[in-house]
């Protein structure tokens, strides 16, 4: 009797840790998987060509009124630099995701001032002096991880003016 | 020697058991965009930041991919009208409702894949900022596959199932709070 008890606590303690990783680690692969179908490299910026339309099929539940731009960050080689234009009167966010997707930060246009963003990203363990600049710092959790920027649309006759709020995103090695 | 041999196969089998079941139930997540709170006729994610569970981030992260977190935006997705219904694109709707203590929001329209419906007018979603309101704020859309004038989307022309989303940016802390009760718009079918 003792001996299938041992039995079926193996059986259950296993299906169970089992199960607990696959959902852990569900959301690390996603976004790497995301990031293969993309074909991007680290610490690059991929914009969006346009809004979403029933023609790309890429995304699943793409909104049709948001101009995105997206890059996965690395920083394992030191911190990053990101500066973005941001409009005036118009939805504007940066979102941060760690790995598994989580949104560890959001700021959005009414959130920023002066109408340009300057945001330092550091790892925790990654130590810089205070800029004199006005750029903000902000500590991660994780090495790496997913920055969106998304830009409301509201007329067709605004998409030329967001399309070059979009392109003003870069990220790139803070010196 | 035998004990450790069924030791090592029942592991196995508990391992294939845990790993199948959640297989089992992400592809389930994928398939019916499972969304676990419940405000009438719509669905929504829980919050998204940092204090979401190991299951729920899962969740979202087949279902939703990049979503914001709860006080930036809020999703909402309904399937079904307001008799439980699912909608489909042979049947003509109407969406009531009134302005919401949003600073944006914008209702769009997916096909069964969760994809843009593809129709001749590539209309896929209206919003605070483009649709006509009338008194005291109120609005109604149409939703048929018949060009029609004013507040209109499009179902297309393929027979299928679709789903109606509803995004909110930077919600009040009212909405916030009480997600499974606050006054949404409705989708009602519309019988002849």
């Amino acid at each position: 009797m003792k001996k299938y008890i041992g039995y079926t606590l193996v059986l259950i303690l296993s299906a169970t840790i089992a199960y607990w990783v696959m959902m852990y680690y569900t959301p690390f692969i996603i976004v790497a998987n995301t990031r293969t179908k993309i074909g991007l490299d680290y610490n690059q910026v991929k914009y969006a060509p346009g809004l979403a339309s029933s023609k790309r099929r890429t995304v699943v539940m793409p909104a049709p009124d948001f101009l995105n731009a997206i890059a996965y960050y690395n920083l394992s080689e030191g911190p990053l630099i990101l500066e973005s234009d941001v409009p005036k009167d118009n939805y504007w966010s940066l979102s941060l995701f760690y790995p598994n997707t989580i949104n560890f930060y959001v700021i959005n246009d009414r959130q920023v001032k002066d109408g340009k963003l300057k945001l330092i990203i550091c790892h925790k363990n990654q130590k810089i002096d205070t800029p004199t600049d006005g750029s903000q710092i902000f500590y991660t959790d994780y090495e790496t991880g997913v920055l969106l920027t998304r830009i409301l649309v509201k007329t067709p006759e605004d998409l030329e003016k967001i399309e070059k709020i979009q392109k003003s995103f870069t990220l790139r090695k803070f010196k | 020697m035998k004990r450790i041999l069924i030791y090592f196969l029942l592991v196995v089998l508990g391992v294939g058991i845990g790993l199948g079941y959640a297989q089992y139930q992400l592809n389930y997540w994928t398939k019916n965009q499972y969304f676990p709170i419940k405000n009438k006729q719509w669905r929504t994610v829980p919050s998204l930041g940092k204090d979401v569970g190991i299951i729920d981030r899962a969740r979202t992260a087949v279902s939703g991919l990049f979503a914001l977190d709860r006080k930036e935006a809020m999703y909402f997705v309904t399937a079904e009208d307001t008799e439980g219904n699912p909608l489909t694109t042979d049947k003509a709707y109407i969406i009531k409702g009134k302005e919401m203590s949003v600073r944006y929001w914008g209702i769009t329209l997916y096909d069964s894949e969760y994809m843009l419906i593809p129709s001749e007018y590539e209309k896929y979603a209206l919003s605070n900022s483009n649709l006509i309101f009338g008194k005291d704020r109120k609005f109604e859309i149409l939703l048929s596959s018949k060009e029609e004038k004013g507040n209109w989307l499009p179902t297309g022309t393929k027979k299928q199932r679709f789903y109606v989303a509803l995004r909110l940016y930077n919600p009040s802390q009212e909405m916030i709070d009480n997600l499974e009760t606050i006054e949404l718009p409705t989708v009602e079918e519309i019988k002849n």
